[in-house]
């Protein structure tokens, strides 16, 4: 029996994966979600701390590859900058990202009554890296070559005219949402004194929560669970909520299958005898 | 029932076609492989001329703003990397210049990002987790250290130590990793319930 599982096609394994993935999905079980206090929490925190009116800028640095990880985070941050009278710029580095939620932000900022240009704005994507948003800090318009994503001169909106420079007085916080490089070291190195909040896919956390006790980041939502987090947080449990199910019995899935494959790993090597050579 | 949308209809049979290399390598893996990378790259393209080199011209050069060209000249030189022997080594300005600029301006830039981390690492020892975690980062520094001290037993279980903290570290990231790639399956698993077999009505937020 053991024999067999050492040698188990890893196919069936991705079958069993798909099925407990499937099962939940359209039976939600509805496991209970906790906050994390030292990771989500402090996000929500921190951008439930900024004065009404503050600009928030969303930095978009991801693409479709992503988008159930991510895009539930921006729209449950979202949510919470409503009630709370926030701004929001919409920028980013990667290229696709801006305009695969284009619609999705839209959507949104319409069903809060957000007026386009007054109390949101999408600038959509500027090539140059790292090198553009450098010229943002000196001059933002330039830097952005004094259009939005649809092309429309930054003279015609009004809530532009606060934001001459890319720097703390214009903007209170940086939700930067990122699946990799470049990401949040531009915002780190170049522009320490914006407060800078991090939406993350779960295979950055561990490298990216050294920077929370150093004040570099002041939250980190990690991953589907952060979303779902979130979602809590600002009481709009959305389609992460719904899919933390399928992701907690994969995990759970996983671990078995772990365990299993060391247990017949090393009764073979025992039978063989060739444990501790 | 099914979707009648095509735009569903095309996406479904690029996510079939994908998830078939699970089972084994086959043409209509590689065919739909080729389509995203060309696509991407096509796209790169069309965003930065539309979005970007063409507001340069009209918003600034054309309104006068001519010393702009001189930069944009520089950055032509580029292009002098697919030019015959002769030429080539021109493209080496413009690379030398922006690596020049931003390693110098990364440096010089208050406060340093790498000298947060080395200062967060030792002025705050008030609990046994920053101790441990001094503890961790001397242990790991002295396993990289190869050219000393390799004949003490001290550093010798130290360096044990900083092993299986490195693999802790490298088993929490792993583990991470695992989990969110099955977040981006149960997207595209979500899409193919949802949007095409109408088998769910979970809500938006999920492409």
């Amino acid at each position: 029996m053991l024999e067999k599982l050492n040698n188990l096609d890893s196919r069936w394994m991705y079958l069993a994966l798909v099925i407990v993935l499937i099962i939940p999905v359209i039976k939600p079980i509805g496991m209970p979600v906790s906050v994390n206090k030292d990771l989500t929490q402090r996000a929500y925190d921190t951008i439930g701390a900024l004065p009404a009116g503050s600009i928030v800028m969303f930095d978009v640095a991801y693409s479709a590859s992503t988008d159930t990880e991510l895009t539930p985070m921006m729209m449950a941050i979202m949510e919470q900058m409503a009630k709370k009278g926030l701004k929001l710029l919409v920028a980013g580095q990667w290229e696709s990202g801006l305009f695969f939620v284009k619609d999705k932000v839209a959507a949104k900022a319409k069903s809060f009554g957000w007026k386009y240009g007054v109390d949101w704005v999408n600038i959509g994507f500027k090539a140059g890296g790292i090198s553009t948003f450098r010229a943002m800090a000196t001059d933002f318009w330039k830097g952005a070559m004094g259009i939005d994503i649809d092309k429309t001169p930054f003279e015609q909106l009004p809530i532009m005219q606060r934001v001459k420079k890319l720097d703390e007085n214009a903007i209170s916080c940086i939700v930067i949402y990122e699946s990799g490089s470049p990401g949040m070291e531009t915002w780190i190195t170049y522009f320490p004194k914006i407060s800078l909040v991090k939406a993350s896919v779960a295979a950055e956390i561990a490298s990216s929560v050294r920077y929370i006790p150093t004040g570099q980041l002041k939250g980190l939502i990690p991953g589907m669970r952060g979303a779902a987090e979130y979602e809590k947080l600002v009481g709009k449990p959305g389609v992460s909520t719904q899919l933390m199910d399928a992701q907690s019995l994969s995990c759970l899935l996983i671990i078995g299958l772990i365990v299993l494959g060391n247990i017949a790993f090393f009764s073979s090597k025992k039978k063989a005898g060739h444990i501790g050579r | 029932m099914l979707t009648q949308e095509l735009q569903i209809w095309v996406a479904v049979v690029g996510t079939l076609a994908i998830f078939s290399f699970l089972i084994k390598e086959n043409p209509f893996y590689r065919f739909f492989e080729y389509t995203v990378i060309g696509m991407s790259a096509a796209h790169s393209v069309v965003m930065t001329w539309d979005n970007y080199t063409k507001a340069f011209w009209t918003n600034y050069v054309m309104k006068g703003e001519y010393y702009l060209l001189i930069p944009g000249a520089i950055a032509l030189l580029y292009y002098l990397r697919y030019a015959p022997g002769k030429y080539q080594w021109l493209y080496r300005y413009p690379l030398s210049l922006i690596m020049g600029y931003s390693i110098g301006y990364a440096l010089a830039y208050e406060p340093r990002p790498f000298m947060v981390q080395v200062r967060g690492t030792f002025e705050k020892l008030t609990s046994f987790n920053d101790w441990l975690y001094l503890f961790v980062f001397f242990a790991v520094c002295s396993y990289f250290v190869f050219t000393f001290w390799n004949k003490s037993a001290a550093v010798n279980k130290t360096r044990g130590f900083a092993r299986y903290a490195m693999m802790a570290y490298f088993g929490v990231a792993f583990g991470n990793t695992v989990q969110g790639r099955f977040s981006l399956l149960l997207g595209r698993l979500l899409f193919l319930l949802q949007d095409w077999l109408h088998l769910v009505n979970i809500g938006s937020g999920v492409g």
